[in-house]
């Protein structure tokens, strides 16, 4: 203000109309003033926070777009079926779902083996090796260009311009890596795209989780069910395998009492010895199917120690010999290398074997064996006799199979001794083949497999079989 | 009424039950011939025309059923009286036997009396 009143002009003198009732402050009063202060700065705050929340709101909506998408994409895997089909349909919604051309989804298998599928458009495919063992190995989230991954990595991805990795390895779920190609970078999506894929990959893994646990019953329930007939298949051949010899003796029986007088006293005792024989074949029938019942049993019991596999072979041997058996002709001399097992299953199964062979290569001699082949202990038996044909090599172990009836009726055969051998293996942790004899001549050639161990304790009574 | 110099013929491939029955039979005055399996059996069929079989249903090679099968077929063995005699006693068994053209269906163990009215009534 001049000493004379006169407003003193402002230096910036643009005559603006807008600005000179501003900077004309003189004029007004105080109130005017710290109006015109404020306005200003009030605009400017407004267009600000209106800038400010138009982008809070915009990615206030992204986010319910992105969560709603999620929640669809959740509600739609939750269907099973085979594991293939399951990760197919995963992968493709993590493609929508982070705006990719196209996904994988990995996961591990029941033996803890990493595998995955890979959709791009309509096709879904297998991922390869290379492929799977490179994103089981990355074990975090990343988005990366394509250009950084190894070639055979990128042609198994089919990743052209940029890749994003989600991997959820939860010690106490299925591990799941999800990975999804997009045509190229886009830095500004990729941090929110990632957290999606991460929240979608914790979906996956409860839905593999079901997936595998359907797996897992429907396949026992499978087992049960075949079980179940295997057992009524069973329990009716026993029930037509007793009626025969029952037959034999009631037949005989009634056949005497009935003709009485007008039977000769030798025809009689060729009669009651008929009846007799017959009362013998039900004996052993019997004996024979509890055996197969008590191995069939679950709680099966081993009595487990230390056996000399050779000393088993001529025990064997020596009891053949004293009972007018086959002649045995023990190959196998030690050392072997130590055996634990059950041996009185063991000493059974190589007798049956040596009096199957008795019966089907009458006069040949039973060739009785020990050796160590491919980190197992091979107990062999074999005879020189017919040998059985490759076709009817896995028959013969069946219950009642008898492949010449004839002969093995007329020596109480009950058709059940091969079937109990297998069975008892399997009780002893072992297995029973039957090959070629190795020299290529004629004969059967059983081969009783068991595993070579170190002896723990002695004479523990150890649960056995195969679970 | 069979006369008691009638031909039998038994097919079972069971020796010991094979014996006890041509034993029984023979006592009772029939002619009685065997057969160890299906095949065998046609042929004696067809060679001695009994009056009546007594057919085990389970055996090697040709069964029960295909025997009957081949007996039917043949006018000279139609009208052999053949009597069934199996181990298989479910329903289904029996009712096989009959529709096979059985004109008996006994089950083991079988009462000895009741194949000899068979063949008595044949």
């Amino acid at each position: 203000m001049t000493t004379d009143g006169a407003p003193k002009r402002p230096h910036d003198s643009s005559s603006n109309a807008s600005t000179a009732w501003i900077v004309g402050g003189g004029e007004r009063g105080p109130f005017g003033r710290v109006t015109a202060a404020v306005v200003p700065a009030a605009v400017v705050l407004l267009v600000g926070l209106a800038v400010i929340g138009a982008r809070h709101l915009a990615r206030a909506r992204a986010d319910a777009r992105r969560f709603r998408r999620l929640y669809e994409a959740t509600s739609r895997v939750g269907r099973l079926g085979d594991l293939d089909v399951v990760l197919a349909s995963l992968a493709t919604e993590a493609a929508q779902l982070a705006a990719g051309t196209g996904a994988v989804c990995c996961t591990v298998d029941g033996r803890g083996a990493w595998w995955g599928m890979r959709v791009d458009g309509s096709a879904n495919r297998r991922l390869d090796e290379t492929a799977v063992s490179w994103l089981a190995g990355q074990g975090r989230s990343i988005a990366l260009p394509a250009d950084d991954l190894p070639a055979a990595v990128r042609v198994g991805l089919g990743a052209d311009g940029a890749l994003l990795v989600s991997a959820l390895v939860a010690t106490d779920g299925v591990p799941v890596v999800l990975a999804v190609t997009r045509a190229r970078r886009q830095h500004r999506d990729e941090a929110a795209a990632l957290e999606v894929l991460d929240a979608f990959a914790a979906t996956c893994s409860l839905v593999l989780a079901n997936a595998r646990l359907f797996d897992e019953v429907h396949d026992a329930l499978r087992t049960q069910i075949d079980l179940n007939r295997q057992k009524a298949e069973f329990v009716a051949a026993v029930s037509h395998e007793l009626r025969t010899p029952l037959a034999v003796v009631l037949g005989a029986i009634q056949a005497t009492r009935r003709l009485g007088e007008r039977v000769p006293v030798d025809a009689r005792e060729e009669l009651l010895g008929t009846a007799e024989g017959g009362g013998h074949r039900l004996r052993r029938l019997i004996e024979d199917l509890l055996l197969v019942a008590s191995n069939e049993h679950k709680a099966r019991q081993n009595f487990v120690d230390a056996v000399d596999a050779v000393g088993v072979l001529d025990a064997v041997a020596r009891e053949c010999a004293s009972v007018g058996g086959p002649r045995c002709h023990v190959i196998a001399l030690g050392p072997l290398p130590p055996l634990v097992t059950d041996v009185d299953k063991l000493r059974r199964i190589v007798t049956n074997l040596v009096e199957n062979a008795g019966k089907y290569a009458p006069g040949s001699t039973v060739e009785l064996d020990a050796v160590v082949e491919g980190g197992e202990l091979a107990i062999t038996v074999a005879d020189h006799g017919p040998g059985i044909e490759p076709a009817d090599r896995q028959r013969v172990f069946e219950p009642f199979v008898q492949l010449d009836q004839s002969s093995t009726r007329c020596q109480g055969g009950t058709g059940l001794g091969l079937h109990l051998c297998r069975t008892m293996a399997d009780v002893i942790g072992g297995r029973l083949e039957l090959a070629d004899r190795p020299d290529g001549g004629a004969g059967a050639h059983f081969a009783l497999y068991l595993p070579i161990s170190v002896p723990a304790e002695p004479a523990a009574v150890v649960l056995g079989g195969h679970s | 009424m069979t006369a008691p110099d009638s031909t039998v013929l038994l097919v079972d491939d069971d020796a010991d039950l094979r014996r006890i029955l041509q034993f029984t039979l023979a006592a009772e005055g029939y002619e009685v011939a065997t057969a160890a399996d299906g095949d065998e059996a046609v042929t004696l069929a067809g060679e001695l025309l009994p009056d009546v079989m007594v057919l085990d249903v389970m055996m090697p090679g040709r069964d029960g059923y295909a025997v009957l099968e081949q007996l039917r077929a043949n006018p000279a063995t139609q009208a052999i009286r053949v009597l069934m005699l199996s181990a298989k006693a479910t329903d289904d068994d029996v009712w096989a036997g009959w529709r096979a053209g059985a004109d008996c269906y006994l089950t083991k163990p079988f009462d000895i009396g009741e194949i000899l009215d068979f063949v008595a009534d044949s």
